[in-house]
């Protein structure tokens, strides 16, 4: 062959491919970019849309235009279904723009872009203790650099139109089509449509969180608490307790108070809460030493609460951090594969049926969990979670429940 | 700007190419110098401020070159070598400064409790190689293989950009003689399929095949780093890994070197042959960044007197050129080990050829099919262990993955796997496996793509034997090293409308796989 028909062939081949490629991407829409409906059975599920959270969550909030908006990290994002009936009719469309790992600057973002879409009324965030953890102090406060991320908002830190945003909506594109990650992304989703195993993001943002089944059907809930709680362990005794002396150097408390700016200014209603951790969860705070600045926190946010409603916020916040009959759920014991929890995956994420009470308490006055947290009941609400810590270790003393928190590491699964 | 890059695949080579056949097509003699000056921004692309270190360079070892030959062919041979060692010596000069002042200095600071700070050097972009290139051009001019010809061709040999980045090391008189030919339009369309053939294999082992399994092997090796216990299975499986990118990482970058290069009707010499397929270590070096072990025995090996003064001086003169040839990769003792392992490996090897030579028992053995299944097995082996060494960034994390390598941080299986795993738990509870958190698909991965680039490394030819009808490298290559490229019987590319497919797409999936920058191994020495 000579080698002009040679070229002509080689890059007939490429084109035919990235056409290919194109179609696969858009069809499929691995990540939600382009919202494709779901075919049930070939696409509806989404595997791989963890691969690029900021693109699923971002665009797919656009497309909703939600009267309520959650934010938050993964507690929030697993534990609230968009689609429960618990929600009240005028709090929906609902969006679940929360996204594991991240912290209250992504709240913010995220936040920023639900009002730019325009119909905001109401938002619900997870506010998290491990924020608090992580992120330092600074005397000379400054936002990040702009990210990707930001990038792809419709308005700008001004309030204008972004200006990045087409540029880093072309690239999410393409992103999504001609590479090979979503190439495979897209092949991997045709493939692995599993209703009951099967990771994905249901079109509102939530994430049903499909993958725990398996490992729980292996290895019962007490593996999974006993997993996680090791590294739990490991992760926090590398925290220093922190200083909430003075909250405003702390940078999570300057993104605190800019969503509370930025909510009365555009008259929303926030509805902020603390995660109804398990009390496995609250014990392994115990262990390490940072129980006194788990309160601490608590004492600091219902102060910037109180001062934010003081300066025309419309703010609640709500306390799930406690001991009650929901967070104290027994772990089935070791080696039983087959009994359910009803409220937890493991000792950090709940599932979306205490989400669900969470809501009864936000929007139908239910006071049978959690308590509404001011900086006036909150050395009283401290105090009574005490109480409740001290009767709770009583009653698995007296049963001689061991939870899977207290086993050591050589004991563990195996 | 790396091969693997958006600017390059995009811009930068079109546009060379385009330029380059275009001032062919005419007939301009100016295409050389255009191809010189694209060298020059290519370089200048890295950082602007080193492009003055590269015509420096050149252009004092192109006067040292005419001195050479002009004192060479007055008949003065004592001033001829007086010259090539004064010359030679302001190459390695500066190879020193860049690269290894700091690793001195570091050294001297803790023998003798000092405190030198020689602030930041940075190490100019192919300067190990190119510093090869001229010492061997010197040596070679001084002993009348070759002569001077053309400044422009020489600046070019020294700076054509397709080797620039990481050889493959040439020689003046394999190169310089084919800028003297003209090109037929046919061939320039001949050249140019061949060759965007080839880099777009390479690209694709790159790009693909590399840069793929390379997230198995890193994390691995950082654990390693901060000390914590590598098992049996972790330290494999991430040695391996490594063991595998840098295969086809520099396998790849060998192709698109190749095939870049005969875009522009040059061709260079073979720098990887399907090494992991070696029988032993000699071969194993043989097939192994070819040129580099080329330069080391012609110009270090040899010249420190080679096998002829008895064996020991032979043992010793090959340690001393493994060990040099560790520290050339870089400058830090783990290298200088890695180069000592190698050194070692080949007096065992070259041993036991002597002693196999000796009794017919043992010569029959390494003659037959187990002994040579024998050689592959320990051979691969020994290579990998090395690589611990030549990968890791201290002692302590090649020792802590060796140690993990020989199972001496026992055996750990994530329980994830527990569940598939039940039909053999009695043998591994035996063995004294244990499970510990992690839902093992890392694990599960990291061996499924050892197993398919091993496979591809093991099984299938390589590209100079793929490309064996469009006489990929110069012909002569492969002869001294004993080694002779054939084509491989079962599968051979031609300009079909089959393999035109094929390669396309190849060429498409090396491009969409592009989606972060990603070095090439072999940038950094």
């Amino acid at each position: 062959m000579r080698p002009g028909r040679y070229f002509l062939w080689m890059g007939g081949t490429m084109v035919a491919l990235a056409v290919l490629a194109v179609l696969l991407g858009v069809l499929v829409d691995p990540y939600r970019m382009f919202g494709t409906p779901g075919l049930p059975g070939w696409t509806t599920l989404k595997p791989r849309i963890y691969e690029r959270p900021g693109i699923a969550k971002i665009y797919q909030l656009e497309r909703i235009a939600p009267r309520t908006v959650l934010l938050g990290n993964s507690r929030v994002e697993i534990g609230f279904d968009p689609a429960s009936p618990e929600w009240p009719a005028d709090t929906r469309p609902i969006f679940n723009a929360a996204m594991a790992g991240q912290g209250l600057f992504t709240a913010l973002l995220m936040l920023r872009e639900a009002i730019a879409t325009g119909k905001l009324k109401t938002a619900v965030v997870g506010i998290d203790f491990l924020d608090f953890l992580q992120i330092g102090y600074s005397d000379n406060f400054a936002l990040p650099p702009v990210g990707a991320e930001e990038r792809r908002l419709l308005v700008g830190r001004d309030g204008g139109l972004n200006p990045a945003r087409s540029l880093q909506l072309w690239r999410d594109r393409l992103a999504s089509t001609l590479t090979i990650d979503a190439a495979t992304d897209s092949v991997e989703t045709l493939l692995d449509q599993d209703p009951e195993t099967t990771t994905t993001m249901t079109p509102l943002g939530f994430n049903p969180l499909h993958e725990y089944r398996l490992f729980i059907a292996r290895s019962g809930y007490y593996g999974l608490f006993a997993q996680k709680n090791a590294t739990y362990v490991r992760e926090y005794r590398r925290f220093k307790p922190p200083d909430f002396s003075h909250p405003l150097r702390i940078v999570n408390y300057r993104y605190l108070l800019m969503i509370t700016r930025l909510a009365k200014a555009h008259g929303i209603q926030l509805i902020l809460f603390t995660p109804p951790y398990h009390a496995d969860y609250l014990e392994m705070l115990n262990q390490v030493g940072l129980w006194a600045s788990f309160e601490a926190w608590q004492r600091t946010l219902a102060d910037v609460v109180d001062a934010a409603k003081q300066g025309g916020v419309q703010v609640t916040l709500f306390d799930f951090s406690i001991y009650d009959r929901f967070t104290t759920e027994p772990v089935p014991p070791r080696h039983d594969l087959t009994s359910r929890m009803r409220w937890y995956w493991e000792s950090a994420h709940y599932k979306s049926a205490l989400g669900d009470k969470m809501l009864k308490r936000f929007f139908h006055g239910d006071k049978s969990l959690g308590y509404e947290l001011t900086k006036a009941n909150v050395d009283a609400v401290l105090a009574r979670t005490r109480s409740q810590r001290a009767q709770y270790i009583g009653r698995i003393n007296a049963e001689g429940t061991r939870q899977p928190l207290a086993v050591p590491d050589s004991d563990r699964v195996n | 700007m790396l091969f693997n890059s958006h600017e390059f695949l995009f811009g930068f080579l079109p546009i060379t190419i385009l330029g380059f056949t275009l001032l062919e097509r005419v007939g301009s003699r100016g295409k050389y110098l255009f191809l010189l000056l694209a060298s020059i921004v290519f370089y200048a692309w890295w950082d602007v401020r080193f492009v003055p270190l590269l015509v420096g360079s050149f252009t004092v070892n192109y006067v040292g070159g005419h001195a050479v030959h002009a004192s060479r062919s007055r008949g003065s041979k004592k001033h001829t070598w007086w010259l090539v060692t004064v010359f030679v010596g302001l190459n390695l000069v500066l190879l020193g400064i860049f690269k290894y002042a700091h690793f001195f200095t570091q050294n001297v600071d803790l023998l003798l409790g000092t405190d030198f700070n020689l602030g930041t050097i940075i190490l100019p972009l192919g300067i190990s190689f190119f510093t090869f290139e001229q010492i061997s051009f010197l040596v070679d001019v001084g002993a009348g293989r070759t002569r001077p010809r053309e400044l422009l061709h020489y600046a070019l040999f020294v700076s054509f950009f397709p080797r620039l980045v990481a050889g493959p090391i040439l020689r003046y008189e394999e190169i310089v003689p084919q800028m003297a030919n003209e090109r037929r339009r046919e061939d320039t369309n001949v050249d140019l399929a061949t060759g965007l053939t080839i880099f777009f294999i390479g690209l694709f082992k790159k790009a693909v095949l590399a840069d793929g399994i390379a997230p198995y092997a890193s994390p691995v090796f950082d654990a390693a780093a901060r000390g914590g216990h590598v098992d049996f299975l972790l330290a494999w499986g991430g040695v391996l890994a490594y063991a595998c990118q840098l295969y086809f990482d520099f396998s790849g970058y060998s192709d698109m070197a190749i095939g870049a290069a005969r875009c522009f009707g040059i061709r260079f010499p073979t720098n990887f042959f399907s090494p992991y397929k070696s029988t032993s270590v000699i071969e194993f070096w043989q097939r192994w960044h070819m040129t580099l072990s080329r330069f080391l025995r012609d110009y270090l090996y040899i010249a420190l007197g080679g096998n002829r003064h008895g064996s020991v001086r032979r043992y010793i003169n090959l340690m001393v050129t493994m060990l040099l040839g560790g520290l050339w990769h870089g400058a830090n003792w783990t290298f200088i080990a890695w180069g000592g392992l190698h050194g070692l490996y080949l007096m065992i090897n070259h041993g036991w050829i002597a002693l196999a030579e000796r009794h017919a028992a043992l010569r029959c053995f390494r003659a037959s099919r187990i002994g040579m299944t024998c050689g592959f097995m320990l051979t691969f082996i020994a290579v990998v262990v090395a690589w611990a060494f030549f990968r890791a960034a201290t002692f302590a994390a090649a020792f802590n993955l060796v140690e993990g390598m020989a199972g001496q941080h026992g055996i750990v299986i994530p329980i994830g796997l527990e569940f598939a795993l039940e039909p053999v738990r009695g043998v591994l509870d035996a063995v004294g496996v244990r499970f510990a958190e992690g839902s093992g698909t890392i694990l599960v991965k990291t061996y499924l793509w050892i197993m398919a680039l091993l496979a591809i490394a093991l099984c299938l030819p390589s590209t100079q034997e793929l490309m064996i009808r469009a006489k990929p490298v110069i012909e002569t290559t492969g002869g001294s090293t004993g080694l002779t490229l054939e084509g491989c019987r079962w599968l051979q590319w031609s300009r079909s409308r089959i393999w035109a497919i094929v390669m396309g797409g190849m060429a498409f999936t090396g491009l969409i796989s592009i989606t972060h920058v990603s070095e090439f191994l072999y940038w950094q020495f």
